[in-house]
């Protein structure tokens, strides 16, 4: 009897546990809730806030099988408050639903806000444990909700995948770095690092007659090519789809400090190892020479380009020697890559000529990382490589790193660039017949 | 009587009730407090802890070898007689009930900030109590069965997430590599010994266990164990968050759950995270009330234990409750607990064991005057 009393109350002890832990105080249905896919942050009146959410609207991205409508993918609620957590409440008072912020993948601050700090709003993000560490985080050249409210993704329907892979975006093109939250975070606190994020605006080219204009107003070195040589929102480029991520935004401590366009960001892809599988193409070591029909005949100079696919071969080293009080940094980088195209007669394949290749793009890359390194001492003083870490490996105590303040040392340090290149392979063909050997340069 | 002979614990049963009583702090805040203590170093702090641990339970295990088929209150009986026995097992007690009570209010608390956000604090500590109970009701026995079947699959989910955070691992984040200085981390490492606090329950079970002789190699596995987990769970916390940043997260280990994502599909993973823990939290609870009520009935020679069980979970909840806050919670386990708890755990024992081999002696030469005597 007393046996069968005791394995009752344990099956009504059981029981009670299992209804419990189905928590019927925090049920809350999926369609209950509005999930935020991107959060605009810029800066409003009176030290307020004016903060964006664009929200997914599940029923048009799809049901089921069926697909849904893009344009309805989204709506845009736009809100002044002084706190995140504040508009939150007050966007709670005209929808239906409830704002989540779990599946949110982009939070986007606008530069303006991030030129005087983001502590602040990157501490709230941390703390409230709805946002991802892997959120995504970026700088909006102009305001973030103009970006929020431009950016019309045409080929996805999902906007949190739009954003997930726009984001991730650095590792084909290199044009801009890895930017998640937590690690945003990591580096800002860091003793030997400084954070960066990326750079994003609206392209808002509508008529191919700008590039010229824009081509103008970019920065580009003579010596080098044009791609990659903007920032975002200024890329000749003519899209239905406005947004644009190319270049990195650069802090010391919480706040930004400047901007690197896309070529540098490549740079710093490759000095800290982020470097996924990118197109990079460098002038033609020789000067070509183009034979000029018609009435004209003859030759003159032609601008030559070679294509290669570059990633990393190995992990970039960093060696840092301390001599009189001031840092020498010495970075290796080894990549390696395949031919995609050249547009000379040249074989770069084979033999001496593939050498010359290798030679000559690792010499192209080693200036512009070099050049990259320079501007980051000189121009931001801020050390977005992490080139401390070795330097704080050589010490055994605490108190002695911190009161070495290497972020003071590194304004004076110098830099030794080594960057290696090998190329592995020459596409699907083993070399290229010119036609003008075949057939004689003017036929 | 009768049933107190029935009982009988393996050495891998035993083992694992340990490791869980030990281990359950990894998940909660062990890494954090240790980073607060050893900074950078806070890995070389816990294989510190560890290692003096096991030196010290090597030796007291020596020592307790000649009274291997009592308990600890057995020998205090032994050393001080009944009143002896009383004070030792309410020592004993209290120790257990505060840890208790202040793990439930703190698992409670996790579970709110992680999980059940807006379910009141009363019913997630209710719930944990009716788990405890039901645990404890069951009995030592069903207990260390339960802990030999979780331990493995619990040790191999705790793994899983350590190896899943490799890909961000940062060697220079525990440089400086002696953090505060050899100075600081020994002098930190007396108070830390706390965590080992649940090796008194081992001076409990031995006369339980299939193989008496067995509670040394059964408590050094279980301290090696232990520290490895330590070690290695402290170590790549302190590889993923670098000091002083590794101070900050409330949950260490969910917090590198969290970050991890592998891809686009191995994300979100801290689902595992909370069955670990709650698995974890539900067996650490109810071997805990167990020993409580073993403790009590055991201090004053009651027949039976399951009577205790209904009174002393209320006394835990209402004492669980009365923490204002969570970070009231915290400063009562490591403002006063660890502070103090060691000197429960390895001074008392020690001292027990010592003055009940002098006693022993005293009565051995006692007698053998007397038979001279005679």
């Amino acid at each position: 009897m007393k046996r069968k009393v005791n394995k009752s109350v344990l099956f009504i002890m059981v029981i009670l546990i299992v209804f419990s832990m189905s928590g019927c105080f925090d049920s809350i249905e999926a369609d209950e809730m509005a999930f935020v896919v991107s959060l605009g942050i810029d800066k409003g009146s009176s030290g307020n806030l004016i903060l964006t959410f664009l929200v997914a609207v599940p029923i048009s991205i799809g049901v089921g099988g069926e697909i849904g409508e893009v344009e309805k993918s989204t709506t845009i609620i736009t809100v002044e408050a002084p706190t995140i957590n504040g508009a939150v409440s007050i966007v709670n008072t005209l929808l239906s639903k409830r704002i989540s912020f779990s599946h949110a993948k982009l939070v986007l601050i606008s530069k303006e806000l991030a030129q005087e700090g983001v502590e602040k709003y990157i501490n709230a993000l941390i703390r409230f444990r709805e946002f991802r560490p892997t959120m995504f985080i970026a700088i909006s050249r102009d305001k973030a909700e103009e970006f929020l409210k431009a950016v019309k993704p045409v080929l996805e329907i999902n906007p949190a995948k739009f954003f997930e892979m726009f984001m991730v975006s650095y590792k084909h093109t290199g044009y801009s770095p890895r930017s998640e939250l937590e690690t945003f975070y990591l580096k800002m606190e860091c003793t030997c690092n400084q954070p960066v994020a990326a750079l994003l605006d609206i392209n808002d080219v509508s008529d191919s007659s700008e590039f010229e204009r824009i081509l103008s107003e970019a920065e580009i070195d003579e010596d080098s090519t044009i791609e990659g040589d903007y920032k975002a929102g200024e890329i000749p480029i003519i899209s239905d789809t406005k947004s644009s991520n190319m270049g990195l935004a650069v802090f010391r401590g919480d706040k930004m400090v400047g901007e690197m366009d896309g070529r540098e960001a490549l740079s710093y892809l490759m000095v800290t190892g982020d470097l996924g599988l990118v197109y990079y193409s460098l002038p033609d070591p020789e000067e070509g020479r183009k034979y000029m029909p018609g009435d004209f005949t003859g030759t003159e100079i032609e601008k030559n380009y070679i294509s290669l696919r570059l990633g990393m071969a190995r992990k970039p080293s960093i060696k840092v020697k301390i001599k009189d009080d001031r840092p020498i940094i010495s970075g290796s980088v080894f990549l390696e890559g395949d031919i995609l195209s050249v547009d000379s007669d040249q074989d770069y394949s084979v033999g001496e000529e593939l050498t010359k290749l290798e030679n000559y793009a690792s010499e192209h890359i080693r200036k512009n990382i070099y050049e990259f390194l320079v501007k980051t001492r000189d121009e931001f003083k801020s050390d977005i490589c992490a080139t401390g870490k070795p330097v704080k490996k050589t010490f055994l105590y605490w108190d002695d790193w911190v009161a070495f303040k290497w972020m003071d040392k590194y304004e004076k340090a110098e830099f030794n660039v080594d960057v290696k290149v090998l190329i592995r392979r020459s596409g699907i063909m083993t070399k290229n017949i010119p036609m003008s050997l075949l057939k004689g340069k003017d036929k | 009587m009768q049933m107190k002979q029935k009982i009988k614990i393996g050495n891998f049963e035993a083992l694992c009730l340990l490791i869980n009583m030990f281990c359950s702090k990894l998940i909660l805040d062990f890494p954090r407090y240790v980073s607060e203590d050893g900074g950078t170093a806070s890995w070389l702090l816990v294989l510190l802890i560890s290692i003096v641990v096991f030196v010290v339970f090597t030796f007291l295990a020596r020592i307790y070898k000649k009274f291997s088929d009592k308990d600890i209150l057995d020998v205090a009986k032994l050393a001080f007689g009944e009143p002896g026995k009383i004070i030792a097992g309410l020592l004993f007690m209290l120790q257990f009930l505060y840890l208790v009570t202040i793990v439930v209010r703190e698992f409670a608390e996790d579970i709110k900030v992680i999980s059940l956000t807006t379910t009141p604090i009363s019913i997630i500590i209710s719930l944990f109590c009716i788990g405890m109970l039901t645990g404890a009701f069951l009995g030592i026995e069903t207990l260390c069965r339960i802990n030999a079947l979780a331990v493995p699959v619990l040790s191999a989910a705790f793994i899983f997430i350590l190896l899943l955070s490799i890909p961000r691992f940062d060697s220079s984040k525990i440089a400086p590599w002696l953090g505060p200085g050899p100075a600081v981390l020994i002098k930190k490492a007396i108070p830390n010994i706390s965590a080992y606090s649940e090796l008194t329950t081992l001076l409990f079970i031995i006369p339980y266990l299939n193989d008496k002789g067995n509670y040394v190699s059964i408590g050094k596995y279980a301290i090696l164990a232990s520290g490895f987990f330590f070690t290695v769970g402290t170590l790549t916390y302190t590889l993923v968050y670098q000091y002083p940043m590794s101070t900050e997260f409330f949950l260490p280990l969910y917090q590198l759950a969290r970050s991890i994502a592998i891809g686009r599909f191995l994300s979100r993973i801290e689902a595992i995270f909370i069955l670990v823990w709650a698995s974890s939290a539900f067996l650490y609870l109810s071997s805990g009330l167990y020993f409580v009520t073993y403790m009590f009935k055991k201090s004053f020679g009651l027949q039976t234990r399951k009577p205790l069980l209904i009174p002393f979970t209320i006394l835990i909840f209402s004492i669980a409750m009365i923490p204002e806050n969570l970070y009231s919670a915290l400063r009562l386990e490591m403002g006063y607990y660890r502070n103090y708890a060691w000197i429960i755990t390895i001074i008392v024992p020690l001292f027990l064991v010592t003055a009940a081999s002098v006693r022993a002696k005293i009565e051995r030469r006692n007698k053998s005057d007397e038979a001279k005597s005679q």
